[in-house]
């Protein structure tokens, strides 16, 4: 089955190949396919998976496809400097929507928005809307495709709730009161990050409780009632939390989860992939997926990789050509079965025939009433994100009170953004 | 000596059995944890997340390292690493012995206490200060992710200590030979090359020793300045801690990995490191 | 003694040439980077803006020294500075004075001892992150045998400390232990045997006798210590990546921070201008005062 659509996808790219060499395109003396592709890659999933469609695309099209691969810590820093050198050393670079921003900052990349309205292979329309802003700068350009498509979202114990007669929680008070039936059970009640990664997690709830990071004119406003309700309701998820909850980071969340007995997480769907994995699985079969819990706002928190084509790149019809081929409609469902964490298009969601081993695709399908929020898109936030961990870490470890805790970490970064270029 | 009473007879007894447990218990400690992750290299996930911890009666595995070496330039990574540090260490004794002949021999000369201060600078500031410039300046020189530049600078960060080191050596071959020789009219380098060396080569083997550690277990200058191309091992062994999941199985392999050739390698050349150590070091 | 023979010309003692390529070495790899990050620290640099570079004067040295986490990372690496010397120090004399009796066997005792402190500390930092573990951490097993409900040892600013000091002892108490050994070693043994006639148990002569003799050499020692945790890195970054928070992050891996994570190069360079004004001081110090001491 994923043969014929990869055939399909190799027919693609050579009516392509011959397409763009027929009639020159935008920039260059209308050559065809050829020369070398650099691959910036981060370890992950979609890495692998991207990496195994080479071999097709270097055998239909004769372009040389090399990858490096740099670590999730350093690979934004070498990007940008990378970038900063003009030197064109990669074609293509996936990196973490976190760093849209600076990106976007910094014009590293090329706007991909001429390609994407004349693909129909690419097809943006298969994309929900908010989904077709996900890389998008502030000016409107498209600096990243979407390379996995991660919303927060409720994963429960079915047997737990079935033997409590719960249902999955709908309201953040009723997420409190299945953790506390499933506490006072005899199991953990839930988890969520409380470790390194709590700012995950605290966005999320500022938004869903309705409050803000900052506002239009960037002043922060992370001490407003709602956002100091959120975290007072964080602490007192902490509760009915397991011990190690405190320093948990988004991948123990994880595999807590899958190995030990706790009511529900929050926590990224692009998690699945652990699940596929028996040592760290010992609950197979034994839990479900549902959206999140929704509070005063409607909000979906969608993280996710982003791929683009640096501004600097050498051969960026092949790059074009290479995302084309691999992230393109027809090579949709095959991408997702190699291994990779799912890609958010309306023909895969709906695709019954995915669901069995990717049961969380629905929960993919982000209503249109749901207000997508992204890691925040400011230059800055490496920096104001290591102060919030600090501060909501006090309050979680009990030694700040929220309020204090909350109007200390606004000050501070009052002066943090007022460093973001305008 | 007069007899000794029962009683002092039996204090000395105890004062030796008080001894040996005490450094019995420092071999425990210092001994635990390197057995502790060569076992958890050896064992099966299932085995590694149990409690209570299995100390012996597991099935070993070797999938651990089978993954490790399997992994994408492992064995590139490690190479290299040998390499960097061969050739920091041979750059630092050459280089090195050089200036700390003239520091041993000659009291006064222009430059000495320049020299000193740079080198004081160099051993008490944290490298952090000097590195993020250099990282910067990387983009200019073409320095980032080169083995050569980080050989150069690995080779700065320790050329004072191995100098401070070959200083005291130098120090402790007396002026006769030289003078005698110089009265036959050799030249400095001769009687550098000729005489001196093969006079303190039990200071250079001590002094290249502790080079070669030092540079095969940087990390700070790798972990600013390397890329993919010139990884070296420590930053392989701290890529396994990350956001990413926490697989002890493989961690330890690698770990023991880093860490199986310093051992062999100190067993080795223990009498190196402690002629290095008492008879450099000791002087200041 | 010295010859009193006309010394030819090329007598000349080895200098300029023999300590040029040192120069050239520390001056492009040291120097350079130094003095431009001294340069930097005056300008606006940020990886993540491509906007041209100004110069903002001082402006960040203000934010730096009016910024809390200058203050508090910095009291940070004193605690641990004092707690890693307060044990540290002591417990190399102890094991020290114990091979120092020159047992049988001390040979390989002592072989074993050093082991931990040549191994890679960033190999080092994962072993005991493993060991520290909350849930399966073999540490919390053990006090759990001794009815200790165990601890979340990274987890909270003083117990993640205490794990960092214990894990920079493992590796530095040999070297302590070591250098202290090698200068007992050069007591002459007519001392003691003379404190011994005069009657003195082992207590007196330890502190009378042996301490002050060994003054010296642990003024060498705690310098060396000082030093060094002045430039603790690896392990830290291991264990805490100086979390939870900012709670064990040191003046220096704020200083990474700064650079690397916020890509803030120039307040970074101006973090590493301070650290040097903090560090000659205590060097110079020190040096003056082991001179005091001869």
């Amino acid at each position: 089955m994923a043969k014929l659509k990869r055939a399909q996808g190799i027919a693609l790219v050579c009516v392509l190949a011959l397409g763009l060499s027929a009639c020159s395109s935008s920039s260059d003396s209308g050559a065809e396919l050829s020369g070398e592709l650099n691959l910036f890659l981060i370890p992950s999933p979609s890495s692998t998976s991207i990496q195994s469609f080479i071999p097709e695309f270097e055998a239909t099209t004769g372009v040389k496809v090399n990858v490096s691969e740099t670590p999730y810590g350093e690979a934004h820093q070498k990007q940008l400097l990378s970038y900063k050198q003009k030197a064109g050393a990669y074609d293509i670079a996936q990196f973490d929507n976190s760093f849209l921003a600076p990106f976007c900052q910094a014009q590293a990349m090329t706007a991909l928005d001429e390609w994407i309205s004349g693909s129909d292979e690419y097809d943006i329309s298969d994309f929900g809307q908010g989904q077709q802003d996900y890389g998008k700068c502030a000016s409107g350009e498209t600096f990243g495709l979407t390379l996995s498509t991660e919303p927060m979202i409720q994963w429960y114990r079915t047997d737990l709730y079935e033997k409590l007669g719960l249902k999955p929680a709908t309201t953040w008070d009723e997420w409190y009161s299945n953790a506390k039936a499933v506490a006072d059970s005899g199991a953990s009640g839930q988890l969520i990050g409380f470790g390194p990664n709590v700012s995950w997690w605290w966005m999320t709830m500022v938004w869903s409780f309705g409050g803000k990071l900052y506002d239009e004119n960037l002043n922060p406003t992370v001490n407003s009632p709602e956002a100091i309700a959120a975290v007072d309701y964080m602490k007192k998820l902490l509760a009915v939390s397991p011990k190690g909850a405190i320093t948990a980071n988004g991948d123990e969340v994880t595999s807590k989860f899958l190995g030990e007995n706790i009511g529900a997480m929050l926590n990224y769907s692009g998690y699945y992939g652990m699940a596929l994995d028996p040592s760290i699985n010992k609950n197979a079969g034994k839990f479900a997926t549902a959206p999140m819990p929704k509070g005063a706002s409607d909000i979906t928190h969608l993280a996710g990789w982003n791929i683009g084509i640096p501004a600097d790149a050498k051969n960026p019809d092949a790059a074009w050509a290479f995302l084309e081929f691999v992230l393109g409609k027809s090579n949709a469902k095959a991408y997702l079965e190699s291994g990779a964490a799912a890609i958010g298009r309306k023909s895969i969601i709906s695709d019954s025939s995915l669901l069995e081993k990717n049961p969380y695709l629905p929960q993919l399908e982000i209503p249109a009433s749901s207000r997508i929020e992204r890691y925040p898109q400011i230059a800055v936030w490496p920096e104001f994100e290591v102060a919030a961990i600090d501060a909501v870490t006090k309050v979680l470890t009990g030694k700040s009170a929220t309020k204090a805790a909350m109007d200390a970490l606004n000050e501070k970064l009052k002066s943090i953004l007022a460093n973001e270029p305008r | 000596m007069a007899k000794i009473s029962k009683e002092c007879a039996m204090k000395i007894k105890l004062d030796k059995v008080a001894s040996y447990s005490i450094l019995l218990v420092a071999v425990f400690f210092s001994m635990f944890p390197i057995f502790w992750t060569i076992s958890t290299s050896i064992k099966a996930r299932v085995d590694t997340f149990t409690l209570p911890p299995k100390f012996f009666n597991f099935t070993p595995t070797w999938k651990n390292y089978q993954l490790l070496f399997e992994l994408d330039g492992f064995w590139r990574i490690y190479a290299n690493t040998i390499f960097i540090t061969l050739a920091t260490t041979a750059l630092c004794l050459i280089i090195g012995s050089l200036a700390a002949y003239s520091l041993a021999r000659t009291e006064k000369f222009r430059g000495r206490s320049a020299l000193e201060i740079l080198m004081i600078i160099v051993r008490a500031l944290p490298g952090i200060v000097i590195i993020l410039p250099l990282y910067n300046l990387s983009t200019y020189f073409g320095l980032y992710d080169r083995a050569w530049a980080l050989i150069l600078i690995y080779t700065g960060f320790n050329i004072p200590f191995a100098i401070w080191l070959m200083t005291n050596f130098f120090d402790q071959v007396p002026t006769e030979i030289e003078d005698a020789a110089r009265v036959d009219g050799a030249s400095n380098m001769q009687l550098f090359t000729k005489v001196l060396i093969p006079l303190v080569t039990p200071g250079l083997v001590a002094t290249g020793v502790f080079v070669a550690l030092l540079s095969w277990n940087e990390f700070l200058i790798p972990v600013i300045m390397a890329g993919e191309s010139s990884k070296t091992m420590p930053i392989l062994v701290s890529s396994f801690i990350s956001n990413r999941t926490l697989d002890w199985g493989p961690m330890a392999a690698a770990a023991t990995v880093a860490l199986l050739p310093i051992i062999i390698f100190t067993i080795a050349i223990q009498k190196w490191l402690v002629v290095g150590l008492s008879g450099g070091a000791v002087k200041e | 003694m010295r010859s009193t023979k006309r010394t030819p010309k090329s007598s000349a003692k080895p200098t300029t040439s023999f300590t040029a390529p040192t120069w050239i070495l520390l001056s492009f790899t040291i120097l350079l980077p130094l003095l431009y990050g001294v340069y930097l620290s005056f300008l606006n640099v940020n990886l993540s803006s491509f906007a041209p570079t100004k110069f903002i004067g001082l402006d960040n040295y203000r934010l730096a020294l009016s910024a809390p986490e200058t203050y508090s990372t910095f009291i940070t690496t004193i605690q641990l500075m004092v707690i890693g010397l307060v044990i540290q120090i002591p417990l190399g004399i102890f094991l020290a004075v114990t091979l120092h009796q020159n047992l049988k066997g001390s040979r390989f005792f002592r072989s074993v001892l050093i082991v931990p402190m040549l191994l890679t500390p960033v190999a080092v930092g994962l072993i005991f992150r493993f060991m520290f573990d909350t849930d399966i951490g073999i540490i919390n097993w053990a006090l759990s045998l001794i009815g200790s409900d165990g601890y979340n040892w990274l987890g909270a600013r003083t117990s993640a400390l205490i794990a960092i000091v214990i894990v920079d002892s493992w590796q530095s108490v040999p070297f302590v232990m070591l250098l202290v050994v090698a200068a007992l070693a050069t007591i002459p043994t007519s001392i003691y045997e003379a404190a011994l006639v005069d009657g003195a148990n082992k207590f007196q002569v330890f502190f009378r006798i042996t301490l002050p003799l060994i003054v010296p050499t642990l003024l060498v020692l705690t310098m060396i210590k000082i030093m060094d945790f002045l430039k603790l890195f690896d392990t830290l970054f291991i264990l805490t990546r100086g979390g939870p928070g900012n709670d064990t992050t040191t003046l220096g891996l704020w200083t990474y921070k700064t650079g690397f994570v916020f890509l803030e190069m120039s307040r970074a360079a101006a973090l590493g201008v301070i650290i040097l004004f903090i560090t000659m001081p205590v060097y110079f110090l020190w040096r003056k005062s082991a001179k005091s001491v001869r």
